[in-house]
């Protein structure tokens, strides 16, 4: 890629962080919701650089920290039945549930796969006729046009044997619970630009306008956040509060038309519950009506389960960004990426996983690079 | 369906929301999916605004191939090498 390299200069990094310095007269908190971003910011030591007036929030943005605990749940259920093939990305398969996660399910016989696009779930279920396959559809709305795409091609294809447990959540209404919990501190956000490259800018006005927070479109590599940072903060300094596009290489205004076209054909927006945070109304994505048939909750039904989570994990606070990772009393010690308590501890794109995979310690100082 | 290589690794991505993407493009892809072809001339103008204020020691420093790293972003940016029959020539 011609530009990658570019966009993740160390030395450019060090230059543009002591221009923020040079621009910021107090201090400031700023929310990067994308989990790709935190993963970027922490893993290339971004937040280390920055002038210590410009605080960094990490938000909601992973969908495998946030994919409510019931869902994890029914999942487990569903894999666990006769005959079925279940099709999830890699990293859901470690996330807990209430008695267990997928590996372990996968490991006590169920035929549990590991998937790097919704299409291959289609191809398994043309391959296995006989057999049930349930995609599991998590994430925000840059991961839903596949969804979306994969049940119509199932429907043109008339693949009677291939549903998905939708999860999808969207970033708007998850921006509005932050700005609305008691004791935020979130002064703006950077707006996770792959979700834009989908949506566009349009959700983003009325959201600076009600809460009077500037939200910079930013792109994921280090200098596309800092670039996205050095906007922000010009315009808190400057007391505006504007939608602005930092990753015009990638998003337009109106997002990809095509994609939103199929969304709106196969989706339509629910209320849905977001672990660590709650019910969050019109924060979702389910199967629209002409579409039930391939709803894999109302094909199979699943044992009710009663879903209870770990009284020790505090990834409801880490996701609204109320404390940092290392905060957690249970943080490194008994809550590891090999033994996590919550989810934000699972994903690559979780806060605590990525705390934890660059060393950060109790203390915030790099602590060296350890391995889980 | 089309063909796109991430740093020397060739996958099959669709392409059906990147109507106006032809082979030699840079997409951005997620999930199997293009989502988007990446306008090389913003990407130079935003690196161009970060040397015009001195930002970057050149703005055709040239670095190492980005192959071999696991950032989420490596297997996201790649160039189009083949598209179906039907496309546009470049």
């Amino acid at each position: 890629m011609k530009h990658l390299s570019e966009y993740r200069d160390a030395e450019a990094m060090r230059r543009i962080a002591d221009h923020i310095g040079r621009l910021v007269t107090r201090r400031w908190a700023i929310m990067e919701v994308c989990g790709g971003q935190t993963h970027s910011i922490i893993r290339s030591g971004l937040d280390q650089i920055l002038p210590p007036e410009v605080e960094l929030i990490h938000g909601p943005g992973c969908p495998v920290c946030v994919t409510a605990l019931e869902t994890i749940d029914q999942a487990l259920g569903i894999a666990a039945l006769p005959g079925m093939i279940f099709c999830s990305y890699g990293d859901m398969l470690r996330v807990p549930g209430s008695r267990g996660d997928l590996l372990g399910v996968r490991a006590a016989g169920a035929d549990v796969r590991i998937v790097a696009s919704p299409l291959d779930a289609v191809a398994l279920a043309r391959q296995y006729p006989e057999r049930e396959v349930v995609f599991f559809a998590v994430g925000f709305e840059t991961t839903a046009p596949a969804s979306a795409m994969a049940v119509r091609l199932a429907a043109q294809s008339g693949l009677g044997n291939f549903s998905m447990l939708v999860s999808h959540v969207l970033v708007p209404p998850a921006i509005r619970v932050v700005m609305e919990s008691s004791g935020n501190r979130v002064q703006a956000f950077l707006a996770a630009g792959h979700v834009a490259s989908v949506m566009g800018t349009g959700d983003y006005p009325p959201l600076c306008r009600e809460f009077r927070v500037p939200i910079v479109v930013t792109g994921l590599l280090p200098l596309d956040i800092l670039e996205g940072i050095r906007r922000t903060v010009v315009q808190l300094e400057e007391g505006r509060h504007d939608v602005e596009n930092a990753y015009p290489r990638v998003v337009s205004e109106g997002g990809n038309a095509r994609a939103l076209a199929v969304i709106g054909e196969v989706f339509e927006v629910c209320d849905r519950t977001w672990r660590g945070i709650g019910p969050i109304p019109a924060s979702g994505w389910r199967l629209a009506p002409a579409y039930a048939s391939f709803d894999a909750l109302s094909r199979f039904s699943i044992d009710a389960v009663c879903s209870g989570e770990s009284l020790r994990c505090r990834s409801g606070d880490v996701l609204t960004g109320a404390i940092k990772p290392h905060q957690c009393p249970a943080f490194g010690r008994e809550c590891t990426p090999r033994t996590p308590l919550g989810a934000t501890m699972v994903s690559d794109e979780g806060a605590c996983a990525a705390y934890y995979h660059a060393g950060r310690s109790a203390d915030g100082l790099t602590a060296g690079r350890q391995q889980g | 369906m089309g063909k796109v290589n991430f740093a020397g690794v060739i996958r099959d991505v669709c392409l059906e929301y990147v109507p106006e993407a032809l082979v030699g493009d840079h997409c951005l892809v997620h999930v199997g999916f293009a989502l988007a072809v990446i306008d090389e001339a913003a990407a130079a103008e935003t690196l161009r605004v970060f040397a015009a204020a001195g930002l970057l020691e050149d703005e055709a420093k040239q670095s190492g191939p980005d192959g071999g790293e696991s950032d989420p972003q490596a297997d996201r940016e790649g160039v189009a090498c083949w598209a179906p029959p039907g496309r546009p020539a470049p």
